[in-house]
């Protein structure tokens, strides 16, 4: 028999394998990899003590400023304009009965579902100086002097790869909206037009304060997308032209496999991962005080 | 590393000799720009083009000055004359509009099949794109080395014929180990890449191939080796000087930086590595 408020021990061994995975394979790994943090380390020869001197190099090195300077850039790209368009498409086609908004909603998820990798090199060919077809279009259009080649270009590589992150992810937003609009109260809808709201102060009043939580994680997840973004840089640029493009996970790739700074890649790491945490329990946080407060 | 072209357009523009010096070459550029087409087949978007910015500079520069500057001996500069007037001879290239439009953004693979398309007189490359060339329209390329400054002086041809293999003093098998680079060397081995239409490391003095372009990659290749006019690529002489040297010539191309910063950029790089050596 058991007592009231005794826990029972059955749950924790249905968890056990899953954690003991999870701790083998994500746990002890960023652990060692706070561990070298701390080490100049080369990946052959035995690490050695530094102290937080790999710290102080990334926030004095201009490419690792200029990454994170990306990222955050590439924010507004990757988490607030897909956001954006997701509520507009949302606010579209969610509660319109539009004929075949199936069709809209599944087209637009697609992109979602597809490998970065496939999206960069498909983009990578639009993009193209030589036969794709962007320029095509300017040039067929008569805007040839807006033509130009995008992923090399100073100006534009950024912006340009920024564009696919939009495309990839507003068809997650705007599933996660359309699903949120579904399960807000139809009363409220009728109560809002008795009262003579208009289709945007319903919007304003009713469906933005019922996605408050679809807007949360869509806020966490492409919040993450845009500081962990790494296959669409690797496929399309490779963080040129010089280092327009380049992204905290790059250098980080970079430094651990390509200049042997293993030690350096890992405190780089630490930060990329610190900056993410912290994002997500404050955007959760705040989520949480605004939710409370409504 | 070498100078790919075109026969149909060479024939086109007459040009039936190849160049003597590296002036004539310009002007063979000067001829093919003004007729309309593109003079040097150019995508930048993976290597800056640093092969041909090194082959230019290692037409300018002594064996000795090279040797030196990649193995790190003497401690030498990156900042010098010749390597200001190979970065100023780029820009020039891009002022005078050689290179195929949008180069900035064009894939180095997508340049060789443009290339391979006809688009371009001359293509800046290694030997490595001899198969892609070698395909239907096989006998329309051939291949020749980087002129020299002065005619029949003497100029380096990029090329890295030694790869660094190592065996662990605690290997296990080293004479497996051993046995396995007599292999990948033995002549057997370069009669193996040869098949595929890829310059061999050695025994290619003398060796023929399948197709006209193999055997005018072999024959500039025997013709450095037995100058030893072999260079090396620039960018082994640093762990960071692939993108060193990649972010440079960006901002070359773009105007960002004058060559003289270029090669003070480079050389502070360089420097800052052979600090860690002593």
């Amino acid at each position: 028999m058991r007592r009231p408020g005794e826990r029972a021990w059955w749950p924790y061994a249905f968890i056990a394998p899953a954690f003991a995975v999870y701790l083998a394979f994500v746990f002890l790994p960023v652990l060692d990899t706070v561990r070298y943090s701390f080490t100049q380390w080369d990946g052959l020869t035995a690490p050695v003590f530094i102290g937080i001197d790999n710290y102080v190099r990334a926030v004095t090195d201009p490419v690792f400023l200029q990454s994170l300077g990306n990222n955050l850039a590439l924010t507004f790209w990757f988490c607030l304009l897909p956001i954006a368009i997701g509520l507009v498409i949302t606010s579209l086609i969610a509660r319109s009965g539009l004929p075949g908004a199936w069709f809209f909603r599944t087209a637009a998820f697609l992109p979602y579902v597809l490998s970065l990798v496939v999206v960069g090199v498909a983009w990578g060919w639009i993009y193209s100086p030589v036969f794709g077809p962007l320029n095509q279009f300017l040039e067929a259009i008569g805007l040839s002097d807006l033509a130009r080649p995008w992923l090399g270009d100073f100006d534009t590589a950024l912006p340009a790869v920024g564009v696919i992150g939009t495309w990839v992810q507003y068809g997650f937003v705007t599933i996660l909206m359309v699903a949120g609009v579904q399960k807000i109260d139809e009363q409220l809808y009728e109560a809002a037009r008795l009262d003579g709201a208009s289709s945007w102060q319903q919007f304003r009043n009713v469906t933005l304060p019922g996605l408050r939580n679809e807007i949360t994680v869509a806020l966490v997840f492409t919040l993450i997308a845009s500081f962990r973004v790494f296959d669409l840089i690797f496929v399309l640029t490779k963080g040129g032209p010089a280092n327009q493009t380049s992204v905290l996970s790059f250098i980080v790739y970079k430094n651990a496999f390509q200049y042997n700074a293993l030690g350096y890649a890992a405190a780089m790491a630490v930060i990329l991962t610190a900056i993410i945490l912290v994002i997500s329990v404050f955007v959760v946080r705040w989520r949480e005080r605004e939710g409370a407060a409504a | 590393m070498g100078l790919f072209y075109d026969k149909n357009l060479a024939t086109k523009y007459g040009l039936t000799e190849p160049p003597a010096t590296f002036a004539d070459l310009v002007q063979q550029l000067d001829t093919v720009k003004a007729g309309g087409d593109v003079p040097i087949t150019f995508g930048a978007l993976d290597d800056a083009g640093i092969q041909m910015y090194a082959s230019i500079l290692e037409t300018l520069v002594t064996p000795q000055w090279l040797d030196d500057f990649i193995y790190g001996r003497n401690n030498i500069s990156f900042n010098t004359p010749e390597t200001i007037q190979a970065a100023k001879t780029l820009v020039d290239f891009v002022d005078k509009g050689y290179f195929t439009k949008g180069y900035e953004g064009i894939k180095g693979d997508d340049a060789a099949k443009l290339f391979a398309a006809g688009e371009g007189a001359y293509f800046w490359q290694g030997s490595w794109y001899g198969p892609t060339l070698t395909g239907a329209a096989g006998e329309n390329f051939g291949f020749i080395r980087t002129p020299p400054q002065a005619a029949g002086g003497s100029a380096l041809s990029i090329g890295g014929v030694g790869l660094p293999w190592s065996i662990r003093k605690t290997s296990a098998n080293p004479d497996c180990a051993a046995a396995y680079l007599d292999w990948i060397t033995s002549d057997h081995a370069m009669a193996l890449v040869a098949g595929l239409g890829v310059l061999p490391g050695h025994a290619a003095e003398g060796a023929t191939g399948t197709s006209a372009l193999f055997n005018e990659m072999a024959a500039a290749f025997a013709d450095a080796s037995s100058k030893n006019e072999v260079g090396h690529y620039i960018d082994w002489a640093f762990p960071t000087g692939f993108d060193t040297f990649l972010d440079n010539l960006a901002l070359l191309y773009a105007k960002k930086v004058t060559p003289e910063q270029f090669v003070a950029n480079i050389d502070k790089e360089y420097q800052a590595f052979l600090a860690t050596l002593k």
